[in-house]
Order: structure tokens, then C-alpha cells, then sequence
């Protein structure tokens, strides 16, 4: 085993406890999200609930006998009230998915800002730092190892529970409820998966470039912080970035340090409204996320991974000074 | 034949307290060296420049490396204990052999595992549920299973009982020192290391006042017992320290010739920690 795959074992196995927490938490959330989904299906399928259907079909055919010419406007009652089962289905159906995805993937950008906050200091903590520092491995292998975990390997996760996430959709999606969406000729396959999984890919490369910064800021609060690590990295820019409100009377600096997960949140919301399931048509193909790809060529991404270098050079020096903790 | 420690003129200051002040040496291969000092005396911070656990101002060659910057290539030839129980405590004891073994080019788990057949350290067990002993013991055990030229040990066998600190020198000695091999150990237990020690360093508030080998310190240092009418004419030679034993007294002297010494009294080979106290008290 080269001595960069032991480095990454050691923090496999160092931080497995908490993936299978995380692991046992998404189980839960598993079994939470069908039942869920099995109380979703009987409103739309049977028992009490079908009154509510019944007393909109009874409102629309008195619409009807009172004149209102429905053939003219499309549908007949009982195709509106399909129309509109399908439509509430793909409407839960889509975001179902979509809220899934980025529920997972922002629990796990909390568990790597956790992760790379205590990386360091936990060893410089409990003492373990003078250990490795015994054995001949460099301190740019050690430090890059932990960055490429709660990074690369934490984005990971984050898109393989995301996969697994829209498995278990598909699975579990009732078949009586697409026997409504078969009714007006929609279905669930018309969400193109594989562009659902691309889009999510391109997405995950696209918050490395753009959370780098954050990510080796966090790793080098861990070099340096001598208590508390996730309150002082969450701490210092907020306080900063409040003592520049107070003097300069204005929230450029938060604003400046907050922008890139403000636009990441920015560019989720702006690929979703064209991709709404009142817009889509039966038989018609959709992306759910819409394409990512343009932004990752960016000025942006540039700047970020710029920053993050420099960040992870300043990381680097405070690693190699050992500072104690209190 | 150039020296495998070279310190010239090192200091290290944390704020305003200065840890090591213009500290130089040179330590020659094949030795086995006591770095001795009080609490506080700069004894860690020095040993942790020397394997590049901490930056330093001036030069430090260890093995022709420079400790700091080449950190990684010189602890493929080093071995380090450190004064307290620096091992990972999540780790299982097999996998802080399998972490060492991928990571050390010069590391045999064979060896080790040799080593720990005769502990009652399990390689299931977690460091954490290891008593102190044991995680010195294993930690003793990764080192003298990996080939190394010089072994650094800082307070090794701090807060350890007698019967284990006799042990782990005895392991020292025959499992990893063969005359090429050179060993740095600091110790406030100096009279349990004095036997094996070939040179001692006493350091002071970061400061070497005393660098030589045991030999010469023997030659160097003479403790007297005299009557007490002879005391007077033992004090006009300068002795560093005086004392009262059983009516008589004892006096440590520095750089007097025995045939001066031995008409006037019973003359004796100081031990390491009477010179030790005597020069700290001489310092102060």
C-alpha cells in the first residue's frame, strides 16, 4: 500500500464511526420518506381522501350542468380532475427527488465543515500530531490527504447517497399512483435520470471549485485554533464581517465572504422554474436540474481555487509551526 | 568525522519566554546521550527542534538534514519517544502497525509483532484502553522494530513504575543499541540512565552549561568527605557545593586534582545528579 493510500485508510478509519451514523441517519430517513410517501399515495388514491376528489368532480359537473361548455375549454370534468392527480404527482414526484438530493448534499457539507474544522486540531488535541510527525511523511501528504477527504471524499458521499436516494424514489414510487399519471399519458420515466445524475455530478464538481475556499479556511481555523474550532471559523468572519458593518455601515464583507454559497443556492433556484411539472407535457423528457457545465468554466471557479491555493500555503506554514492547543 | 547532531547558536522563543538561548553542540555518532534539566529547562522544545516538531532560529543539522525543512527524510532514519502518550487513541494497536508499516520503508511488523508476544497488549485493543505502561510499551516496540540510525526519547518513561523503567532501558540497550546507533534521552530520572550513558547534556533555562562525556566527568568532578577541622582548607579550594553527612562534611568540587584531595579525605566519583544539582545551584 503506498504510503498516501495509508494516510487516507488512517482517516477512513479514524472518522467510519461517523459515516455509519450518517449512514444509519439516511436509513432512517429512508424509511421516514416512504412512509411519507404511502400517506402521500393514499391522498391521491384511496379511502377518505377520495372525497376531496369526489366534491371537486361533483363541483365541476354542476359547472357543467349549468352551462359551462368544458369540450371548448379542452377537457371534460373527469379529465381536469386527472389532470390535476397528475400534475399534484409529478409535482411530488419531482420534488421528491430534487429536495432529496439537496437535503443530502447540504448535511453533508455541515458534516465536512465539522470534518475539516476538527481534522488537525483533534490530533494536535489529543496529542497524536507528535506521532505522525515521527514518521517520514511529509506534512503537505498529511494535510492534502485530510483536504482531499473533506472535499473530494465528502462530495463523494454526498453524490452516492443522492444516487441512492433517486433508486430508492424509483423503487418505492407507488404503482398506483403512476397508474394516474397513465391515465393522461405522463409518467415518472419522463425525468431523464441520466442527465439527473449528470447534472448532479457536474453540480458536486462545481461546489469543489467554489467551496474550496471555505473548505481550506476551515482546515487552517483546525492548524490554528487553540479551542473550538467550528465556533471560531464560524465566529471570526461573522464577527469581522459585523465590526466592518459597524464602521464602514454597510454588509460588504459578509456579503463578499457569503457569495459563492449564495450563488450556488442562486443557480439551484434559477435552473428549476423552466423544469416546473405544470410545464411539462405527457411524453416529454426533463432535466430535472438543468445544466451545470457553464458554470464551471468560470472566472469564479478560477478565483476560488485561486484563493483556496493561497489559503492551503498559509494552512501548510501554521501545520508546520505545531501550535499548542489550550 | 563530521558530527550527527550539529546545533549552532539555536534559539526558540515562545512570546516572550525564550525556551533555548544560543544553544551549540555536536554530537558524534555511537553515543548515547542524557539531556538533563529541570522542569521547564528547554529539554522538549529542544528535542522537538531536532526532529522538526517545531521551527528555530539558527542552524541544526541532524544526520545532515535539516530538521524542520526535511523533516520526512530524516525520521526515515529517526526514531522519536515523546514524553507523553503521543499515539492516535481511536487507533486499534493492528492498525497503528499497519499505518507505520505503509508509511516507514524501514519498519518490520514481524519484528514488532515479535516484540508484543511478549506484552499483554492485544492487537485488537484500542490505544485508549491501554494503561500508560502499555502505551509506552508499544510505542517502544514500533521503534526498536524499525532500523533507524539515532533514537530520540523525551521523559520516556515518565509517570512509568521502577520495574518498567529498569525493563524499558534494559530493552533499549540490547534491542536496538549496537555501538553505530546513537541515542538522545532526556530524563529527570537521571540515576536510573547514568549507567548507560556514554555523554550527558545539563540544560538551564535554555541555556547547555554542561556538555562531556562521562568519563570526563568523572575526572572533572570529585566529591570529598572530610572531618569537619579539615573543612576549611576543602572550602579554599572553591567547592561548588557543601554538605553534611553523619557529622562529616561533603563538598563537590570542579577541576581538582585527586592527589590534592584524597590526604585531606575519603574521595569519591560523584554521581550524575550530584554534579547536577551542584552546577544548577552554582547557576542560579
Amino acid at each position: 500500500m503506498s504510503s498516501y493510500l495509508a494516510l487516507l485508510t488512517r482517516e477512513w478509519r479514524e472518522w467510519r464511526a461517523v459515516l455509519a451514523l450518517v449512514g444509519v441517519l439516511y436509513v432512517i430517513g429512508l424509511i421516514g420518506s416512504a412512509a411519507a410517501l404511502r400517506k402521500g399515495t393514499e391522498f391521491l388514491t384511496q379511502g377518505k381522501d377520495d372525497i376531496f376528489w369526489e366534491q371537486e368532480l361533483e363541483e365541476l359537473e354542476q359547472l357543467k350542468r349549468e352551462g359551462f361548455d368544458f369540450q371548448q375549454r379542452w377537457f371534460d370534468p373527469k379529465d381536469i380532475i386527472a389532470a390535476s392527480q397528475s400534475q399534484l404527482v409529478l409535482f411530488g414526484w419531482t420534488h421528491l427527488l430534487r429536495m432529496g438530493m439537496s437535503f443530502i448534499n447540504l448535511a453533508i457539507l455541515v458534516l465536512a465543515l465539522f470534518y475539516l474544522a476538527d481534522a488537525v486540531y483533534k490530533e494536535r488535541s489529543d496529542g497524536s500530531t507528535l506521532f505522525y510527525r515521527g514518521l517520514p511523511v511529509g506534512d503537505l501528504r498529511i494535510l492534502s490527504s485530510k483536504l482531499l477527504v473533506g472535499t473530494v471524499g465528502l462530495l463523494g458521499v454526498s453524490f452516492l447517497l443522492a444516487m441512492g436516494w433517486v433508486v430508492f424514489a424509483k423503487v418505492t414510487f407507488p404503482g398506483s399512483v403512476a397508474a394516474i399519471l397513465a391515465r393522461t399519458g405522463y409518467s415518472t420515466s419522463q425525468v431523464a435520470f441520466g442527465d439527473l445524475v449528470g447534472d448532479w455530478a457536474v453540480f458536486h464538481v462545481l461546489q469543489l471549485a467554489w467551496l474550496s475556499p471555505f473548505a481550506v479556511y476551515f482546515l487552517l481555523i483546525s492548524a490554528v485554533a487553540r479551542s473550538r474550532p467550528v465556533l471560531v471559523g464560524v465566529g471570526v468572519p461573522l464577527i469581522v464581517g459585523l465590526v466592518w458593518r459597524f464602521m464602514a455601515g454597510d454588509n460588504a464583507l459578509l456579503t463578499e465572504l457569503t457569495t459563492n454559497f449564495k450563488v450556488l443556492g442562486q443557480i439551484l433556484v434559477t435552473e428549476w422554474p423552466g423544469r416546473e411539472p405544470s410545464r411539462m407535457m405527457p411524453g416529454q423528457g426533463v432535466a430535472l436540474f438543468g445544466s451545470f457545465s457553464q458554470y464551471v468554466l468560470s472566472l469564479r471557479s478560477l478565483f476560488s481555487v485561486l484563493v483556496a491555493g493561497a489559503l492551503f500555503g498559509v494552512t501548510f506554514l501554521a501545520y508546520r509551526k505545531n501550535m499548542p492547543v489550550s | 568525522m563530521d558530527a550527527l547532531i550539529q546545533i549552532k547558536n539555536v534559539n526558540k522563543s515562545f512570546g516572550a519566554t525564550q525556551a533555548l538561548r544560543s544553544v551549540s553542540l555536536d554530537i558524534p555518532a555511537g553515543r548515547i546521550v542524557g539531556l538533563v534539566g529541570p522542569n521547564g529547562a528547554g529539554k522538549t522544545t529542544l528535542l522537538r527542534a531536532l526532529t522538526g516538531g517545531t521551527d528555530y532560529r539558527g542552524e541544526i543539522r541532524v544526520l545532515g538534514l535539516e530538521p524542520h525543512r526535511q523533516r520526512r527524510e530524516l525520521m526515515a532514519y529517526t526514531g522519536v519517544i515523546h514524553d507523553v502518550a503521543v499515539l492516535p487513541p481511536w487507533m486499534q494497536v493492528a492498525h497503528v502497525l499497519d499505518y507505520v508499516g505503509n508509511v516507514h520503508p524501514h519498519f518490520s511488523r514481524e519484528r514488532c509483532q515479535e516484540l508484543l508476544a511478549s506484552t499483554n497488549i492485544g492487537l485488537k485493543k484500542k490505544v485508549k484502553q491501554l494503561s500508560k505502561g502499555m502505551k509506552t510499551q508499544l510505542h517502544l516496540s514500533l521503534v526498536l522494530a524499525t532500523d533507524t540510525r539515532l533514537l530520540i526519547m523525551d521523559e520516556p518513561t515518565h509517570g512509568l513504575d521502577i520495574l518498567f523503567r529498569k525493563q524499558f532501558y534494559t530493552s533499549v540497550l540490547e534491542d536496538y543499541f549496537d555501538g553505530d546507533k546513537s541515542i538522545l534521552i532526556s530524563t529527570h530520572q537521571v540515576e536510573e540512565v547514568e549507567h548507560i550513558l556514554s555523554d550527558v547534556i545539563f540544560i538551564r533555562e535554555g541555556e547547555v552549561l554542561l556538555y562531556t562525556s562521562m568519563d570526563d566527568l568523572r575526572e572533572t568532578f570529585a566529591q570529598v568527605s572530610v572531618s569537619a577541622e579539615q573543612a576549611e582548607e576543602v572550602r579554599r579550594l572553591g567547592p561548588l557545593t557543601e554538605a553534611e553527612l553523619f557529622g562529616r562534611k561533603v563538598f563537590l568540587l570542579r577541576d581538582v586534582d585527586r592527589a590534592t584531595l584524597e590526604p585531606l579525605g575519603e574521595v569519591q566519583v560523584p554521581s550524575v545528579a550530584d554534579v547536577f544539582v551542584a552546577l544548577m545551584g552554582a547557576a542560579a
